[in-house]
């Protein structure tokens, strides 16, 4: 499984990050449009579309942040876990799991942060 | 031990070969050609003067706007001036001093903690400063023709537009701005690939001081915040000078859109101010407490994770502006979010203060002060982070107290922290201790009593922005005070100002490492040296001069790597990103005045074209581009054998080709900066599209598709003939390789017509409404791309002809190619947009 990062990769590291930020665009873009458009009005078995597909598009961003984080979590484990370590490559494996973890962590509940609106304000007015 | 200890000098002249060397290769140039010198060590002291130059000019207007304000309906200052002057304390403030003075710090200090001689690219920084100081003193004389920008610092339109602001005073604004923003994207890619390049061996990013990770997430927040401004000062140029209608509502534009825009730039850029400062506070308050930062991760995770959340707020300086209350929430929620980083942050500070025994010298007194006052301010943060709390204060001296509470409490106060601990690098002596305190606590007093009142006159219901106010509202005695406390600050500005003078003559010598710091930075002779470390160690720890007694010692006696310049050159290690292994030895520039007159030129065409004198803006253009080539003809250097013994037993090649150097990480760094602002036009013509929808974005429906197709292909042809002529040239088909660059900009200067073509096909014209600018505005970036893509074949060519690009140098082509393909990829996706779009909406 630690193979769907690369290991100590910048970029890897900030992955939590970077599904917040399409998250966040997304709900953004698809309120303004729906509002534009005038579609958010729209029903189903009497909830609003429109933040039924945001509510759901949350619980996938929190889930593929999850598992980014659960992968970080056995990468961590994998490298010592908190123990202190004079190994240059182990601490190195460490630092960077443990930053890509603790911001998958940030990320999720910056996205649960953005969903608690949808679940109790319409999408325009 | 013979390591120098405090008060002791560096060895004499004729002690020590290798240390010979590199004094005289890394000497700044005597007399007037010092101004030659591109050393980051000497361009870094410039700027960071330059920078306190325009600090001190702006609170000099501040205490201006203090002093019209002290008692109701004063006529010290008319409401003219008083425009003017509010506009440009602002402006001032925010780009001429905040964001280049942390850029100045960063040139200065971040080479010597990196064990690094010099930034990747000297000429570059050196540039930067130049453009700054040009532009900066360009925008600023304005005040004294009454001709500056006067409609706030945030320009809003329609105020800051063609109808409402006939003069040229916006010009000063977006040109002069415009171009200060120039230097601050050469600034950030430089520190980008400082940091992640030219390290010393063994500092993997888990080693690095913690303030090159601080440095290396505002080098980001640059790239992609500043773009969007860049477009919208475009976009508002083209509106004022030529009619284009953006932000026009009669013709489907939307004042909004220059909202959007700025603060887009806007938001993030207080924490691109924020984030450096906080790098200062977690440097300076471990030696201050003698114990390493807590919870090194954990401030990782706080400026990374401050660096994404910061692009998701902008609009909560919009609440005030309809937009419908979901959307109003999410930027809400964004910014609760961003105050958990930020609170980690305090708490590790804290956590670290509790560690030790605080030591309260003048730099930790103002880190102190920081942490009281910046709290308050985020505090009131999160008040206005609510969309209805910042609906009553909305404009109102509230948000003018906390935003002071946030910049100069998370700003100014960490500032001057640094400045006084990294000064005895500059100098080579201490600054007084008793002046200090004086300082630090009439800044610290005249804060609170400037700012704090302003909280209470806010919430009573003082707008801000007003030239005067009538009595009996309760709020004169508030504003009274506020102005006491505006001299009190100033004059403990006055303090330190004085004592940076008279310290360097009359101050005691600082001697080696003066603090006990454990970083990098120290471990050169007070005053500083311009190459930095005698030799490169191997770092292994964050803080190596605490855990490794025995290097200063080593470093000293030049054991470890680059320890003489014996090839003439100035060079420095580039390391791997990751592992930090050495990679290649790379030759810098030396001296030049070159930076100096290409900035000169682009000044003085931004300058003229102020004044919308088209031709002889283009002519200084013109002159630049020659610079640019003079500049880059001399770069890929390529000796014979093409290894450098380094020392410690390892040789290292001189030039390299491939995307791991510094040169082509530039390069795509610079094209992530253009690929922003490209995104940004993108994003307004989508914009247009939601915030008008009785405009319906135009249909092509008479022959324009054919001629997008074969546009599409032409540019296609174009990227195909670069990526074929890279391989000939490998395979030394000298022919081949000019006849494929000819197929390249053959396809690329038809590629451009075709493109303009569909438009004028349907006749849709830029002026008529703002689909027809948006999209001409596509057509102009791609012609602009195709340009400069034109002048770097031609450029190719020459080099070719030259021997100066063969099959063993070839990085100039490869850093080529990448634009070229940036230039199709941008090309292909506008035809996407103008073209594809209005068939599926």
């Amino acid at each position: 499984m630690g193979r769907v990062i690369p290991r100590d990769s910048l970029v890897g590291m900030v992955g939590g990050p970077l599904v917040w930020t399409v998250h966040f665009l997304l709900i953004y873009v698809f309120t303004a449009v729906a509002c534009a458009f005038r579609f958010a009005d729209v029903t189903f078995l009497g909830t609003s579309i429109v933040n039924s597909l945001m509510v759901i598009a949350t619980l996938l961003a929190v889930a593929v942040i999850g598992w980014l984080g659960w992968l970080a979590w056995g990468r961590y484990r994998r490298a010592g876990g908190p123990e202190r370590t004079d190994d240059p490559l182990l601490s190195r494996h460490q630092f960077f799991s443990l930053v890509a973890l603790l911001l998958c962590v940030l990320s999720a509940i910056g996205v649960v942060y953005e969903g608690i609106p949808l679940l109790m304000l319409p999408a325009c007015g | 031990m013979t390591a120098l200890k405090k008060g002791e000098d560096a060895p004499p002249e004729g002690a020590d070969p290798g240390l010979d060397q590199l004094r005289r290769v890394w000497a700044q140039p005597k007399g007037l050609s010092g101004y030659k010198e591109i050393n980051n060590t000497d361009v870094g002291r410039w700027y960071i003067i330059t920078g306190l130059f325009f600090f001190v000019a702006a609170g000099i207007m501040a205490l201006m706007i203090r002093a019209q304000l002290a008692v109701p309906e004063n006529d010290l200052i008319s409401h003219e001036l008083y425009n003017q002057l509010f506009t440009m304390h602002g402006t001032t403030m925010m780009f001429l001093f905040a964001v280049p003075i942390m850029e100045a710090i960063a040139v200065y200090v971040l080479p010597n903690m990196l064990g690094a001689r010099d930034l990747p690219f000297p000429r570059l920084s050196s540039y930067g400063y130049w453009a700054y100081l040009f532009g900066g003193l360009m925008a600023l004389s304005s005040l004294f023709f009454g001709l500056a920008p006067n409609s706030g610092w945030f320009m809003y339109v329609p105020l800051s537009g063609p109808e409402y602001s006939p003069g040229v005073n916006a010009d000063f604004w977006l040109l002069g701005i415009g171009f200060v923003e120039v230097s601050a994207v050469a600034a950030s890619i430089e520190i980008i690939v400082g940091v992640l390049k030219f390290r010393p061996p063994g500092m993997s990013p888990d080693r690095m001081p913690i303030y090159a990770w601080y440095m290396l997430v505002f080098g980001f927040m640059v790239l992609f915040g500043f773009p969007p401004l860049v477009l919208g000062d475009l976009l508002l140029e083209m509106e004022r000078a030529f009619h284009w209608p953006f932000f026009d509502v009669e013709r489907g534009g939307d004042p909004l859109l220059w909202q959007h825009l700025f603060w887009l730039f806007g938001h993030p850029e207080v924490y691109i101010i924020f984030l450096p400062a906080a790098g200062i506070v977690s440097t300076v308050l471990p030696t201050f407490v003698q114990k390493p930062l807590f919870g090194y991760s954990w401030v990782v995770l706080a400026a990374v994770g401050t660096g994404f959340i910061s692009f998701g707020l902008w609009v909560h300086h919009m609440y005030a502006t309809g937009i419908p209350t979901l959307s109003l929430s999410f930027f809400s929620a964004a910014s609760m979010a961003v105050a958990i980083p930020s609170g980690i942050q305090v708490f590790c500070w804290i956590a670290t203060l509790l560690n030790g025994r605080p030591i309260l010298k003048t730099p930790m007194l103002f880190i102190l002060g920081f942490l009281f006052i910046f709290v308050l301010g985020g505090l009131t943060g999160v008040m206005v982070a609510s969309v209805p709390f910042d609906w009553q204060v909305h404009d109102s001296y509230f948000v003018v107290a906390h935003l002071h509470y946030v910049l100069i409490g998370g700003m100014v106060f960490p500032l001057f922290a640094g400045l006084y601990y990294w000064m005895p690098l500059a100098t080579g002596r201490l600054m007084s201790e008793r002046l200090g305190r004086w300082a630090f606590g009439l800044m610290f007093v005249g804060f609170n009593v400037t700012f704090f009142p302003m909280h209470i006159v806010g919430l009573m219901g003082m707008p801000r922005r007003v030239y005067t106010y009538p009595a009996g509202f309760g709020w004169d005695w508030y504003n009274l005070t506020a102005t006491v406390g505006a001299f009190m600050l100033a004059a403990g500005v006055a303090v330190v100002l004085f004592d940076s003078w008279w310290h360097r003559r009359r101050g005691p010598k600082a001697g080696f490492n003066p603090w006990n710091a454990g970083t990098l930075e120290w471990l050169t002779p007070t005053p500083s040296v311009n190459y930095g470390l005698r030799s490169v160690p191997v770092i292994k720890s964050h803080y190596p001069l605490w855990d490794n007694p025995d290097l200063v010692e080593s470093v000293r006696r030049g054991e470890w790597y680059l320890p003489d310049a014996r090839s003439g050159h100035r060079e420095t290690i580039r390391s791997s990103t990751v592992a930090s292994r050495p990679e290649q030895v790379v030759r810098l520039p030396h001296p030049t005045w070159l930076p100096m007159i290409a900035a000169f030129f682009t000044a003085a065409s931004f300058g003229v074209a102020i004044f919308k004198l088209w031709w002889i803006a283009g002519l200084l253009m013109g002159c630049l581009l020659i610079c640019s080539v003079v500049w880059l003809w001399g770069t890929e250097d390529r000796p014979s054998p093409n290894r450098y013994d380094v020392g410690c037993g390892e040789t290292l090649p001189i030039h390299l080709n491939g995307p791991n150097t510094h040169s082509f990480w530039g390069m795509a760094l610079l094209l992530i900066f253009d690929g922003t602002a490209y995104l940004s036009l993108v994003f307004s013509y989508f914009f247009i599209w939601t915030a008008s929808p009785e405009f319906p974005p135009p249909r092509f429906e008479g022959g324009e598709m054919a001629v997008a197709a074969a546009c599409a292909v032409a540019m296609l042809l174009g990227s195909a003939a670069a990526r074929l002529s890279v391989h000939a040239n490998r395979r030394g088909r000298h022919g081949l390789y000019q006849l494929l660059l000819l197929v390249n900009a053959a396809s690329f200067a038809a590629g451009a017509l075709l493109m303009a073509q569909t438009l004028r096909m349907a006749g849709l014209g830029p002026t008529e409404n703002a689909y027809g600018a948006v999209l001409w505005m596509m057509v102009s970036w791609t012609g602009f791309h195709v340009a400069i893509s034109l002048i770097m074949t031609a450029y190719c060519a020459a080099r070719g002809l030259a021997g100066r690009i063969d099959a063993e140098r070839y990085q100039t082509l490869l850093n080529s190619e990448l634009f070229w393909h940036f230039t199709t990829a941008v090309t292909l996706a506008s035809l996407a947009v103008m073209h594809l779009f209005p068939q599926v909406a």
